[in-house]
């Protein structure tokens, strides 16, 4: 009879011991569920981002400016159909109005490195358009009008000078090849004050002395000259951190909108 | 009585241990393309980087559009980096070789690009990531390309 007893004190002392591991482990795969699921719902909201969306291009920027741009005036803009005949010349930030989306590939002649030394003797390698040399291009393409923005590459170790008159050679042969076609020279951008500080040898000063030469040789070539740079600078002469890639010279998506904007509202015809 | 006892404990102690390890297999072996992109760019410090459209994703990755059931792919809009993501799903893992030729064409261009100009941003491109499981071919290039990589193989385990 006492056995009984104890066997059956034993029995429960081991259903309750299973109970209560049995609850821990509801309770610990619960807890692991509710977890699982709290952070499926966190990597779908990615903190601290914003979009913007314009046609059929989502740009993904983190940026909080800490000083805004100048409002742009719109005298005289006319709409972007005017970019349909106009081809884009130039080195890595100009290949950005088509890395945006913002003007088609078949119109942006340029690629990262494209400086004015080597202009007539590089080719540009295009998956879509083949290899070419520019100016062989442009000639092909016949367009009604050309931007070229040349010179951030060079700036730091090819002389003014030497530059200057590689580019007045450059545009000479355009409006050789194409005297009806609308030649607008860019000044180059400036640069963000970071970079300025760092180790990249160009500062604003350098660029400034470059456009100011950039300007002379465009009017002596009765070719128009666009002082884009002062449209990106602030009041202390640099780059809009808006604007500026990480690495203080290249352009975000802001900088192209500012740019286009900017030439739609500075066009001649002829 | 105890038996049955028993028995039912132990189903349920199973039954639990299936479902805690089950959960985290169900929804990542058939990832959504754009969950893969936006998880990659939300934990990576990429550059700033601009989502490729149908016309557009044709100019830098030649594939032919029948044999991709869905894409989601990013270039470096500024066109100072070599910075890039491309995940395809395909109809079919058969046509797996078109979709790798296409990005090893890719990546050629970009160390074209970048070899002469920017050498110090060709580790990115060296060490880039070219995932393939099932029917999806996933291409990336960062800063960060180990915990890129980690990232993507996380939805397929």
């Amino acid at each position: 009879m006492l056995g009984n007893i104890n066997r059956s004190d034993k029995s429960k002392r081991i259903i309750n011991i299973l109970i209560i591991i049995v609850s821990i482990l509801v309770i610990i795969a619960s807890v692991m569920l509710i977890m699982k699921f709290v952070g499926r719902e966190k990597s779908d909201t990615p903190p601290n981002s914003s979009t913007t969306t314009t046609q059929s291009t989502t740009v993904i920027t983190t940026t909080s400016p800490e000083v805004e741009p100048p409002p742009a005036s719109d005298n005289d803009a006319v709409d972007d159909s005017y970019f349909d005949d106009t081809v884009f010349v130039g080195d890595s930030i100009t290949v950005g109005y088509s890395a945006y989306g913002f003007i088609e590939e078949k119109s942006v002649l340029a690629s990262q490195g494209m400086n004015i030394e080597k202009i007539n003797t590089e080719k540009v390698k295009s998956p879509g358009n083949g290899n070419y040399i520019i100016l062989d291009h442009l000639i092909n393409l016949k367009p009604n009008k050309i931007y070229v923005m040349l010179g951030s590459n060079g700036i730091a170790w090819l002389s003014n000078e030497f530059m200057i008159g590689e580019y007045d050679d450059f545009i000479n042969g355009i409006k050789e090849a194409l005297p009806d076609s609308i030649v607008y020279v860019v000044s180059v951008p400036p640069v963000t004050k970071e970079l300025e500080d760092g180790d990249n040898p160009i500062t604003n000063k350098m660029i400034d002395e470059f456009n100011s030469g950039l300007e002379e040789m465009a009017n002596q070539n009765s070719v128009h000259y666009l002082d884009l740079a002062s449209e990106l600078k602030d009041d202390n002469g640099y780059l809009f951190d808006e604007f500026a890639e990480k690495d203080g010279m290249h352009f975000k998506y802001a900088a192209y909108e500012k740019s286009l904007d900017f030439f739609l509202r500075h066009t001649a015809k002829k | 009585m105890q038996k049955f006892i028993y028995i039912l404990m132990g189903t349920f102690v199973i039954a639990t241990l299936f479902l805690v390890t089950g959960c985290g297999k169900t929804e990542t072996k058939n990832p959504d393309v754009k969950d893969i992109t936006d998880k990659l760019i939300d934990e990576i410090d990429f550059a700033t980087l601009t989502e490729l459209d149908d016309d557009r994703l044709d100019f830098f990755y030649k594939i032919n559009d029948d044999i991709i059931d869905s894409y989601s792919a990013y270039i470096c809009g500024s066109a100072g980096f070599p910075d890039e993501i491309a995940v395809f799903k395909l109809k079919d893992s058969a046509n797996m070789q078109q979709v790798k030729e296409a990005i090893a064409n890719r990546r050629e261009t970009l160390v074209a690009n970048f070899k002469d100009y920017r050498p110090e941003e060709m580790p990115k491109i060296d060490s880039s990531v070219l995932f393939t499981k099932g029917d999806y071919v996933i291409f990336v290039v960062s800063g960060e390309n180990d915990k890129a990589g980690d990232i993507v193989k996380d939805f397929f385990n």
